[in-house]
């Protein structure tokens, strides 16, 4: 997946409302032509949280942070943060897209 | 509509059930059930068995008809698994109170059933992983089912105040009310300090804010409330049932501090019943986490949004408090055979109805159950009356 325009998200073709991928109809208007498309994935920290006990996959991988970033008021994304663990991390934190992969949306905090 | 009772119910206890097999725990809870009913199993004409994993930790499918078979009920009776994660005990009950409800049955058997003990703690962690919705970002991102509550819990703290002793509070009463009740998996008293200081498991939760991996089966019998007192003296009706759908992840949830699931459960349940949350007298609900006793407890309509924790530090979900809420230990303290838990949870309210509870809460008229599956995606609740 292309990143470097930006986040990546679907747009329904019939009334352009964004969604974080898998999503076949839309919430709104119940379209279900659904597009590629980036925003610009900056955005706030809404809850977060540490993963001490992982799952086996994930286990070398621990202590690590997933939080729910919120860039729009309609559009929230769960994703992973790039430094790992910080414990000053605190909800309203400002965060930064940076990539996607086969963990999901990965965020760099914003000083 | 007709009424629809239950006439017997069964339990085994909940926890380490080394050398039990699925089947025998299935086939001992359902027993106890039918003997207490005092029917003939012959005349059962439907079971359903509520169970989530079998197929991934035992390596047995197709469970209800086996079931049935061992429990030598007729041939001509429906038997039917029924799946919905932690939620399918739940489930299972509703089913039976269609069948009843519709006139299509006068007499079904309700079982709900799980082994877990026998495999490992990773096995089981992926087992119960397997209810996410591995298609979204936040399967992907490996979030776990204490950081899904995690999440829940530290935006609660944020919006309204909750604090890491409000949750402390939660799992030190559940345990209080175990060590009473023979069925639960814990039967030690544990301190607040040793709640509170207990290893993380995902930021703010702790080890003692997430239930027990647990062995465990209970079973119901149900007939219609016209019939009921010709089988027991002390029927428990069922006048309120609802079942409602959420949504596959955290990050599509309007609100992180509320499962609308239960919320919606919850009215339509007291609509059926044409009560309100003041006139229940005690509750089971389903503290899968701490935090989730808290939500739950709002989203029920019991408490305000937010007050939930405060009402625990309070008092008014003891026993003897205004609104006793998971007499029985829940899920954190008497265990979470996940299958099992939503008949369970009906099972200690029965008990609770018939004034024979071994932590019983004084004149219980009016019982409600909450029983909720995976991700808050699908939820139950039930509203029991005495008599």
């Amino acid at each position: 997946m292309d990143t470097s325009k930006g986040m990546p998200v679907v747009r329904c073709g019939e009334c352009g409302a964004a969604y974080i991928p898998p999503v076949y109809v839309c919430r709104k208007c119940h379209g279900d032509r659904m597009e590629e498309a980036t925003v610009e994935g900056r955005g706030v920290v809404y809850t977060h949280t540490t993963i001490r006990v992982a799952p086996e996959a994930l286990r070398g991988q621990t202590p690590y942070t997933i939080m729910i970033v919120e860039i729009s008021p309609d559009l929230r994304v769960t994703g992973r943060l790039e430094q790992g663990h910080d414990p000053e991390l605190r909800v309203g934190q400002a965060v930064r897209f940076t990539r996607v992969d086969d963990q999901g949306y990965w965020f760099d905090s914003v000083a | 509509m007709r009424g629809v009772s239950i006439i017997g119910i069964g339990s085994t206890p909940f926890g380490v059930l080394e050398g039990q097999s699925l089947k025998a725990m299935a086939v001992s809870a359902a027993n106890e059930a039918i003997r207490d009913a005092g029917v003939d199993r012959k005349e059962i004409e439907a079971l359903y068995v509520g169970n989530f994993i079998s197929g991934f930790l035992a390596g047995q499918e197709t469970i209800a008809p086996q079931i049935s078979d061992l429990l030598g009920l007729n041939k001509s009776t429906a038997s039917t698994t029924v799946e919905g994660a932690c939620c399918s005990g739940g489930i299972a009950l509703r089913h039976g109170f269609f069948l009843v409800g519709t006139g299509l049955a006068d007499l079904v058997l309700i079982i709900g059933v799980e082994k877990m003990s026998h495999a490992s703690t990773e096995k089981n962690t992926e087992g119960l992983g397997l209810a996410m919705d591995h298609e979204t970002s936040e399967g992907r991102a490996g979030l776990t089912f204490p950081g899904f509550f995690a999440l829940v819990a530290q935006r609660h703290m944020y919006e309204f105040g909750t604090t890491p002793d409000h949750l402390a509070r939660v799992s030190f009463k559940n345990r209080s009310n175990s060590l009473k009740n023979p069925r639960a998996r814990f039967r030690k008293a544990a301190t607040l300090e040793e709640i509170s200081h207990s290893r993380l498991i995902a930021d703010p939760l702790r080890l003692f804010d997430c239930c027990p991996i647990s062995d465990g089966a209970a079973a119901l019998v149900l007939c219609p409330t016209e019939t009921a007192r010709s089988f027991t003296e002390t029927p428990v009706e069922i006048i309120g049932s609802a079942q409602t759908t959420g949504y596959n992840s955290l990050y599509n949830t309007p609100s992180a501090t509320t499962l609308d699931a239960t919320v919606l459960a919850g009215k339509q349940a007291f609509d059926m019943a044409g009560l309100g949350p003041e006139d229940v007298d005690l509750v089971e609900l389903h503290d899968c986490f701490t935090i989730a006793e808290v939500v739950d407890s709002e989203d029920l309509g019991f408490f305000p949004k937010g007050r939930g924790g405060f009402a625990v530090a309070e008092g008014a979900t003891l026993v003897d408090g205004k609104l006793p809420i998971n007499a029985s230990g829940g899920l954190l303290s008497k265990g979470h055979p996940v299958g099992a838990t939503g008949v369970a949870q009906v099972y200690e309210v029965v008990k609770q109805l018939r004034g024979v509870h071994e932590n019983q809460v004084k004149d219980a008229e009016i019982g409600l159950t909450h029983n909720l599956g995976a991700t808050g995606q699908v939820c139950t609740v039930h509203i029991l009356r005495r008599g």
